[in-house]
């Protein structure tokens, strides 16, 4: 994905966000005041932040909104950060992100319900893989070591209520 | 001063502590050897093994890896010519050339002296800067000390790596991530949406595992794979002569003066300095044009200022409780986290901690120049290691580290989201130290600001009542019209530029 359009997402949001707290923190009904006859209120430094969040994140979306349009313009070729002659392809990269956020999701929900070495030796064996691993029986001998120091470590000497 | 740093000493040579510094550094020496990992990450992972001891030891072990990272990243700059850190960037312009001329061994010598003499040299700084600053610090007001925290994310922003409005955006975010939760003053909740797990506000340590942890790891996702061809055959250091380095002495100096002073500068971290510093030993030597060819001043310099690094960043943190950079940041979260109060009042409510983590800095220089003359070749295995086994198990100490912090699934969710946060900061140039240093200082600064205000009686006029507050003020206030006046310099030289006009 270009930057530009990176940073326009980026910045939509934060001006989403910084509006919400706006709005979310004077839906309590309470005054905010900066006067010189009150103190400051429990809604007035989170307000300030807002509007202050909203104001730079508009700046930010207007000049990389202006970058956008102006590269396009010039027809300049689309350039990511990630292009590298000897790295990975964006799009393996972009999957090893986005399986390896559902993966740990899944791993978190998990340790609710299975037993901690279980799941984390899984949880190893399963990251080898999204991470190119494919020596089965190296990622599987790694994966219950692994899950061993870890269930040693955190259960045995760290105590870890898990 | 002295009597404080020999108990200092004292405690640091007790065996458990002296064991802890010594794998921290070793620790940290690996970790600074993987190109993609860094000291703030290493010692996020370390923060959950260290709940269960007490403050010092848990804050040497981190001196450790913060010391040692800061050799290691020197070791993949000479011999692959890609940093192991961002600060060791600089040591590969005249490092590699010697590698590559068969002096690999050498390279490594001098980069290993360079960090030890810029080390002590950082160390000298911070003994004699700590106890004056502190003496100073602690007579500061509730107005005093919120205008040092406002100056802090002023310099954060104006001098981190991007521009100004990222720094400043990052910060405002982290000033209105620290605002969730229970209202200092008035315990009203904020932002909570009615969950009471947020009425403490957002698990810190947590922020910092998705921050410093989870988001390095997506953004060096791409570095799996990776492999370059290094040195096979067995290396051995190979320590320059006396002579040889008294010659350099000048780099040595101009390392360590540029590394203890603008480490000392919230925000701007060791990349900066070592090119500032690589640029003067360059300018000011008889043979500029030799730089960059492969010589040892071209290593020493940024080697030295990288290590002295580390005694400017804890001037700030130990004085002020603002730190210095990423790793200092999340240190000081573990002082946080183990009941100590950082801060102006630190150095007099546990002084004694203090002057034990100073004269660890000290002890891990030493163990760092130690382990690093006698185990390199060890190092240099670990070189060879494709990341994609190592990137699960930070995973895993992340999430654990981030339920240890309150033993609930809470703080895990919390430090992914940051991580995802990060990752995208971090891949639109919004640095997360900023965020991180926002939410730190955001409380400190809130509750100061409404006590200034309560005890002048709602005098806004407090806050540059005496002349050390009008110098701060003066600082922001410069501080952010020359960065905006750049900002608009710039902008017009290139819509002059874009339409051709040309004085």
């Amino acid at each position: 994905m270009n930057i530009t359009v990176k940073e326009i997402l980026l910045s939509s949001a934060l001006m989403i966000l910084a509006l919400a707290a706006v709005l979310v923190i004077n839906a309590t009904g309470q005054q905010t005041r900066v006067a010189d006859t009150d103190s400051l209120t429990f809604a007035t430094l989170p307000t300030i932040y807002g509007c202050l969040l909203l104001l730079l994140s508009a700046i930010f979306f207007a000049g990389s909104l202006r970058r956008f349009l102006s590269d396009k313009h010039r027809d300049h070729p689309e350039t990511t950060e990630d292009a590298e002659t000897d790295s990975p392809s964006s799009r393996t990269v972009l999957t090893r992100i986005g399986l390896t956020l559902v993966v740990l999701v899944a791993y978190v929900v998990l340790l609710d319900y299975v037993q901690f070495l279980v799941v984390t030796s899984l949880f190893l064996f399963v990251m080898f893989w999204v991470f190119g691993q494919r020596s089965l029986w190296k990622m599987a001998a790694l994966a219950l070591l692994g899950g061993a120091c870890f269930h040693g470590l955190f259960i045995y000497v760290l105590d870890l209520p898990i | 001063m002295f009597a404080g740093l020999i108990d200092g000493f004292a405690s640091v040579l007790e065996p458990l502590n002296l064991v802890l510094l010594f794998a921290g550094t070793a620790g940290g020496i690996l970790v600074g050897a993987l190109p993609g990992l860094s000291s703030p990450m290493a010692i996020i992972v370390l923060l959950p093994l260290t709940y269960s001891m007490d403050a010092l030891p848990a804050l040497l072990t981190m001196i450790g890896v913060y010391v040692g990272t800061k050799l290691g990243g020197s070791y993949p700059a000479i011999l692959l010519r890609t940093p192991g850190t961002p600060a060791a960037a600089c040591t590969a312009l005249d490092g590699f050339p010697m590698a590559q001329r068969g002096e690999a061994g050498l390279a490594l010598g001098y980069a290993t002296l360079g960090s030890t003499f810029g080390g002590i040299f950082g160390w000298v700084m911070a003994v004699t800067c700590v106890p004056l600053l502190a003496s100073v610090a602690v007579k500061s007001s509730n107005a005093d000390i919120a205008l040092i925290g406002i100056v802090g994310l002023t310099l954060v922003s104006a001098f981190v790596r991007a521009s100004m409005l990222r720094g400043l955006i990052g910060v405002v975010l982290g000033l209105l991530i620290a605002t969730v939760g229970l209202d200092p003053i008035q315990s009203t909740e904020r932002f909570t949406f009615g969950f009471y797990t947020l009425m403490e506000g957002i698990p810190f340590a947590a922020a910092l595992v998705g921050f410093f942890g989870i988001a390095v790891v997506f953004s060096d996702i791409k570095m799996i794979g990776q492999r370059s061809s290094l040195v096979v055959k067995e290396l051995n250091l190979a320590l320059p002569t006396f002579r040889d380095l008294a010659k350099r002495w000048q780099c040595i100096v101009i390392g360590g003066l540029y590394g203890t002073g603008i480490g000392a500068i919230p925000g701007v971290g060791a990349e900066a300095s070592t090119w500032i510093a690589y640029a003067t030993a360059r300018n000011r030597s008889k043979n500029p044009e030799a730089f960059g060819t492969g010589i040892p001043e071209g290593v020493l310099a940024p080697e030295a200022t990288n290590n002295a690094n580390t005694g400017g960043t804890m001037v700030p943190m130990l004085t002020l409780g603002i730190p210095g950079d990423g790793s200092t940041a999340i240190m000081l979260g573990a002082m946080i986290l183990h009941g100590l109060q950082p801060g102006v009042t630190l150095m007099q409510s546990n002084g004694h901690i203090v002057n034990a983590i100073l004269a660890g800095l000290l002890v891990a220089t030493l163990f760092m120049f130690l382990i690093g003359w006698s185990c390199i070749r060890y190092f240099i295995v670990v070189l060879q290691q494709d990341r994609s086994w190592l990137f699960p198990f930070i995973l895993v100490f992340a999430a654990l580290g981030a339920y240890s912090s309150m033993n609930s699934f809470f703080p895990v969710y919390v430090a992914i989201f940051f991580g995802v946060v990060g990752f995208f900061f971090e891949s639109c140039g919004i640095p997360v130290v900023t965020v991180v240093l926002g939410i730190i200082l955001g409380p400190i600064i809130e509750q100061n600001i409404r006590i200034a205000l309560a005890l002048s009686d709602n005098d806004w006029t407090t806050f540059v009542a005496t002349w050390p507050r009008q110098v701060l003020v003066v600082v922001i206030v410069g501080l952010l019209g020359w960065e905006m006046f750049k900002a608009f310099q710039g902008r017009s030289m290139n819509e002059i530029n874009t339409k051709g006009d040309v004085s």
